[in-house]
């Protein structure tokens, strides 16, 4: 499947600022199961200085800074990728999940994946939460899919009643909150019982109701887990917020312990107050885009790559 | 047990003193105790002397983090020396410079292929979890390594009681202490000449100039005058004093986080005069708050973008952050195979005896040693587990535990902390360290000696200094890896010279001559925008004295005439306004009621007290633009009368409160005189007191300007005889009395009066002046040569002095309004909203001097991590 994404961000601030400098994780990587086919993004004001690079994690980032005053800052993120992951493995063919923790610590990469973060520290009560889907000797894959199932139906998912502040136990004790809530539960499981567990931030395609127009940019930003299944079959996402396995719904932007590791705008600002923040996210499949209007008025794609263009 | 008895430094194992400590012991026994106490002294204030720091006294150098001070920390360097052989240290540098080596290669290789990892020579959580292990992105097309991680680096040694010397802890990221070992070094041969005629030593000047000319070479890249500046955390560090010094003996500026920008990929230093390009960053500040934009911290501490900047190569950061990563002490047990695996070699120098708790053999150690199930905790004797101590395998800042002598519930919880997560911890045995002679307040006792020793990198190899500083431990206790945290008394440390070991000499290139320079161009942001404040905060202290001054005279006489009483009104609404006094009617009140009143002023929370805390708070700031002698004025004076107004009489005997008063605005106003005399006769204008000329001045102009209007605020003002007791009370808060009466004798008449207060710039109590000096100091920073400041700046500060001389317009016009009216007290009484309105000027000239050469302060915020912009809204 080809989706077109388009993530705009647009801060209004009440009082001008002055210097900026933000680093964004606006733009989808490439890995196994994803390709990024072209993206693009646009900045107003335009920066001083713009750099393209990777995160630790490998994720895409730009850097941008500004150093006029401004009272406004607008970035559209436009990518086209082509999602198509492998089917799941067997359950029976994944190895036992105490032998998954044992590979995971001896990988030099996937090991980093065992370690907290400064948002998610580990906590005894989500591990013993996660205890239940993993009797000894069980295949990883098995208690992956029905830890992801619990998670799915013991939680409600209801937003405004979390925040960033909440605690894993607090979510534990709630049964409610939002999908990066769900997540942020389901690392601090896995990881209590040493299992690499992973951040993934991305987009979840929506479908308008029937007989409804599509609204731009009505899609949001989603978060999920990717899990590792040992070394021959690698990472899958896990979407506990819908109970399903990420297959060809999702896109991938990118990954880190938590979401402080991958948050997409993150800036230092001098100047500023009363800001106000709007994100509009489109995700839609390529031959669609091109057929709706409305997504046709947001500018030609595929781009051409003029000058102040990042590719 | 040969085990447990430290060794001396000075004495062998037979009493005997040890050869090469004779001859020093010797002139030690013949110049005596109470001057080696005294001459200790003398280095002591020399010391803070440069540092701006307090003098510690003997019993506050302690590290223990319950003895911790809050600062301000100071150094005291001991009268005698470390002595090391040539041999002795012929060895371990070579052991210093292969475990910088080492540490530098382990580096690159986890900023790079991982092949630690992967061979498994180390276990991964101290690699993932290390505090010290940063995570930033790398650019398109980059490199994810620099150049070299290290370029600078300490190593802090102890001699255990088989004779040889191991590793206590790296110091990586900040390796503070080589300039104090400079400065001990050349105080201890200026103070103790008789301990060096005669003594063959390695000199300690080669190394500082080998540094020198490397960091000018690191600079050299584009421009001939390479700006170098060192980042410190500021007074409150116990390592400021280090920076101090540091920061002079090798040319550089002396920054905090807030002094620095990043604009455009480059880094640079905020001055008066715009800004200024930094080429060389030496970090002594926590590495993980240097670039709060892509490091961790959710502070603020730290330049948004310097990171970027250094990948782009237009700054060099000394050393890289990321080195912090090897100051992890759960590395240490496993440097001896990451030794053999990267540089093929066995390792030199050994580290104090470390288990990390984190594999089996460490879950062993837990079980066996540190917490049997049998011990009763307290009993030391039968306790293995008292020699030994748990630290953070993860986090050398964090404190360690020492398990001797932990009561029950306390070792309970540690236990539980531990096994929780014992990959978290290590274990060392607390090292039994080698003692030296030291001055004591009541002889000379051996004490407890940690040895740290430096190595700079000249571009081609490393040099070790033959020299280092001693850190003297008080009796009983503790050595430990923690960093220092506090006041230290600290060693020279003697390198001897043997042909034998005959050091290697880099040749010297000499440096460039230096430019003569005439302003102090970098007179940093943030140092001028103390200096303006300290102006303002000492005038304001003035004003608020000579107004007390003046109502204690009205109250000197019997209970007041009706007359006298619409003055003392008049007064006590100043002093209201001026936050002298809270908000009290006076008008029924007798004298004694009233000088029971005005006691607040000098309460505990009064405005003297405030304005005086302020002022001993900024001096630490200034340290490095302040002599001793405009410092120690500044901050002794006003202990001093800190501590008078701490001993005030009662509210009740108002004989006394009379009294006391009148000492105290008598003191506060000498206090302000001869301070405004140290200024002038001291400080280069340039070098800050421009700018707190400016603050003074303004605050002059608005407390006249905010007085005459109050004065003139009273009901019947218009009135003859009102408007003389106003003009007349407007000539003594002004101090202009004297003045008036040799120009005009008695004849008190508005326009004349108005004149000499608002317009005469010969008057230096009046507005006039203190606006034509504001307007002619702007204009003196407006027309600064092409090459000093940049045009936009010169253009602004031009408009400041334009704004200044407008406020000038504006009073002329008052003034001949007045002149020019036939009914002059009815002209007058009607002027409060004008000079309202002036006054409001003036304070609005403040803001835009702030915001002209101060307003790059501003504080950053951090944005994206917040609550407005969580994800998802997705529902199932």
């Amino acid at each position: 499947m080809i989706y077109r994404v388009r993530h705009a961000t647009s801060y209004t601030y009440g009082s001008p600022v002055e210097l900026a400098s933000h680093v964004l994780h606006v733009t989808p990587r490439d890995f196994p199961g994803q390709r990024v086919i072209w993206t693009r993004l646009d900045c107003d004001p335009l920066p001083v200085r713009r750099r393209a690079g990777a995160d630790h994690f490998g994720n895409r980032i730009f850097w941008l800074f500004h150093e006029a005053p401004h009272s406004r800052f607008d970035v559209v993120a436009t990518s086209e990728v082509e999602v198509l992951f492998d089917p799941l493995p067997p359950v029976g063919l994944t190895p036992a999940w105490e032998d998954a923790a044992a590979l995971a610590l001896q990988d030099s990469d996937v090991s980093q994946y065992l370690f907290d973060g400064v948002m998610c520290p580990a906590s005894a009560a989500a591990g013993a939460y996660a205890a239940q889907s993993f009797p000894a000797g069980r295949p990883v894959l098995e208690g992956l899919l029905d830890f992801n199932r619990r998670v799915f139906s013991e939680f409600r998912f209801r937003s405004g009643v979390t925040s960033l502040r909440t605690t894993i136990d607090e979510i534990l004790t709630r049964r409610e909150g939002v999908c990066q809530d769900f997540t942020h539960l389901m690392l601090s499981g896995l990881r209590r019982l040493g299992l690499p567990a992973r951040y993934t931030s991305g987009y979840i395609r929506t479908r308008p109701a029937p007989g409804q127009k599509r609204r731009l940019g009505a899609d949001v930003s989603h978060a999920w887990v990717g899990v590792w299944l040992g070394p021959e079959h690698g990472w899958i996402g896990l979407d506990p917020t819908n109970g399903i396995v990420v297959r060809d719904e999702h896109v991938v932007l990118g990954w880190g312990r938590d979401y402080a590791d991958i948050s997409p705008v993150r800036g230092l600002i001098l100047g500023g107050g009363n800001d106000s923040l709007r994100v509009g996210v489109d995700l839609v499949p390529a031959d669609e885009w091109d057929h709706d209007p409305a997504l046709q008025a947001l500018g030609a794609v595929p781009p051409d790559m003029e000058p102040g263009i990042v590719a | 047990m040969t085990g447990t008895i430290p060794i001396d430094e000075m004495v062998d194992g037979r009493g005997g003193v040890r050869p090469h400590w004779r001859r020093l012991l010797g002139i030690i026994s013949d110049i005596g105790h109470r001057e080696l106490v005294a001459r200790r002294h003398h280095i002591g204030l020399a010391l803070s002397d440069q540092t701006g720091m307090p003098v510690p006294a003997a019993d506050t150098l302690s590290s223990s983090p319950e003895k911790k001070a809050t600062g301000p920390f100071g150094v005291l360097c001991d009268p005698i020396p470390l002595i090391l052989q040539a041999d002795e240290f012929a060895a371990l540098e070579a052991g210093i410079i292969q475990r910088v080596k080492l540490q530098e290669a382990i580096l690159r290789d986890i900023f790079g292929p991982r092949t630690i990892l992967a061979e498994r020579l180390l276990p991964p959580g101290l690699v993932w979890a290390n505090h010290g292990f940063l995570r930033g992105g790398t650019p398109d097309g980059a490199s994810p390594l620099p150049d070299r991680f290290f370029s600078f680096y300490a190593v802090d040694l102890v001699r255990g009681p088989d004779g040889s010397w191991r590793v206590l802890a790296d110091r990586a990221s900040r390796a503070n202490g080589a300039g104090l070992a400079i400065e001990n070094r050349r105080q201890m041969t200026r103070v103790f000449p008789e301990l060096f005629t005669g003594q063959e030593l390695r000199r300690l000047s080669p190394f500082l100039d080998t540094w020198q000319e490397a960091l000018q070479q690191d600079g050299l890249n584009e421009t001939s005058n390479p700006g170098l500046a060192l980042l410190t955390p500021g007074p409150t560090s116990p390592h400021w004093g280090e920076h101090v010094i540091l920061s002079r003996e090798l040319g550089c500026t002396l920054a905090e986080a807030g002094d620095l920008t990043v604009r455009d990929g480059e880094l640079w230093l905020k001055t008066i005069r715009g800004l200024r390009r930094v080429d060389v960053l030496l970090i002594r500040q926590n590495a993980d708050t240097v670039d709060p934009l892509e490091l961790e911290g959710h502070g603020t501490a730290g330049i948004a973008g310097l990171l970027d900047a250094a990948r782009a190569g237009s700054v060099r950061l000394l050393n890289d952050p990321r080195v912090g990563f090897v100051e992890a002490p759960g590395l240490t047990p496993f440097l001896a195979p990451l030794c053999g695996h990267l540089l093929g070699e066995a390792p030199l120098l050994e580290n104090i005896e470390t288990i990390w708790l984190g594999d089996a053999l460490g879950h062993a150690f837990l079980d066996k040693t540190l917490f049997p199930p049998e011990v009763r905790a307290g009993d030391d004797t039968q306790d293995d587990s008292a020699r030994w101590i748990i630290a953070s395998a993860l986090n050398a800042g964090l404190p360690v535990h020492r398990l001797a002598g932990q009561d029950a519930t306390r070792r309970k919880t540690l236990e539980n902390k531990v096994r929780a997560a014992p990959w978290r911890y290590i274990a060392y045995r607390e090292p039994v360290v080698s003692v030296a002679p030291t001055v004591a307040e009541k002889g000379i006792v051996p004490a407890p000696v940690v040895l740290r020793l430096f190595a700079a990198f000249d571009g081609t190899e490393w040099t070790v200094l033959p020299g280092g500083t001693g850190r003297v431990f008080p009796e009983g206790e503790a050595v430990t890896i923690e960093p220092i945290a506090g006041s230290q008394l600290t060693k020279d440390v003697w390198v001897t010279t043997d042909e034998r070991f005959a050091p290697r000499e880099h040749a010297v290139t000499l440096a460039r001559p230096l430019p003569i320079r005439r302003s102090q161009g970098d007179l940093p942001s943030r140092a001028a925008d103390d200096f303006f404040w300290l102006g303002r905060y000492l005038e304001q202290l003035e004003g608020a004295a000579r107004l007390l001054h003046v109502v204690l005279a009205h109250l000197s006489g019997p209970d007041p005439s009706p007359r006298e009483r619409a003055d003392l009104d008049v007064l006590m609404r100043q002093m209201r306004s001026a936050g002298l006094i809270s908000d009290v009617s006076f008008s029924g009140y007798a004298v004694a009621g009233m000088i029971r009143e005005l006691s607040a002023a000098a309460g505990p929370d009064g405005l003297f007290v405030r304005l005086l805390r302020k002022i001993i708070r900024l001096v630490p700031e200034l340290t490095d633009r302040l002599t001793r002698e405009m410092r120690d004025f500044i901050t002794h004076n006003a202990h001093a009368i800190l501590r008078e107004i701490e001993k005030r009489p009662s509210r009740s005997d108002s004989a006394r409160m009379r009294d006391f008063l009148n000492g105290l605005t008598g003191r506060l106003l000498a206090y302000g005189a001869t301070l405004s005399g140290l200024a002038a006769e001291n400080m280069v204008r340039s070098g800050g007191r421009q700018f707190l000329d400016l603050g003074r001045r303004i605050e002059r102009a608005a407390t006249v300007l905010i007085s005459c209007a109050g004065i003139l605020e009273q009901p019947d003002v218009h009135q003859r005889g009102r408007m003389e007791g106003a003009l007349r009370l407007m000539l003594e808060l002004c101090d202009s009395v004297i003045t008036y009466r040799s120009r005009y004798f008695s004849v008190v008449q508005p326009a004349p009066v108005l004149d000499l207060l608002l317009l005469d710039d010969d008057n230096p109590r009046g507005v006039g002046f203190q606006l034509a000096a504001l307007r002619d100091s702007l204009s003196e920073l407006a027309s600064e040569d092409e090459s000093a400041a940049p045009a936009t700046q010169r253009a602004a500060s031009a408009e400041l002095a334009a704004s200044a001389g407008s406020i000038i317009g504006m009073l002329s016009c008052l003034v001949s309004s007045v002149m020019n009216d036939p009914d002059q007290d009815r002209a007058a009484a009607a002027l409060p909203e004008a000079l309202r309105q002036a006054h409001a000027s003036v304070m609005l000239l403040s803001t835009e001097i702030g915001r002209c050469y101060f307003a790059v302060l501003h504080s950053q915020r951090v944005v994206g991590i917040t609550e407005d912009d969580r994800p998802d809204e997705t529902g199932a």
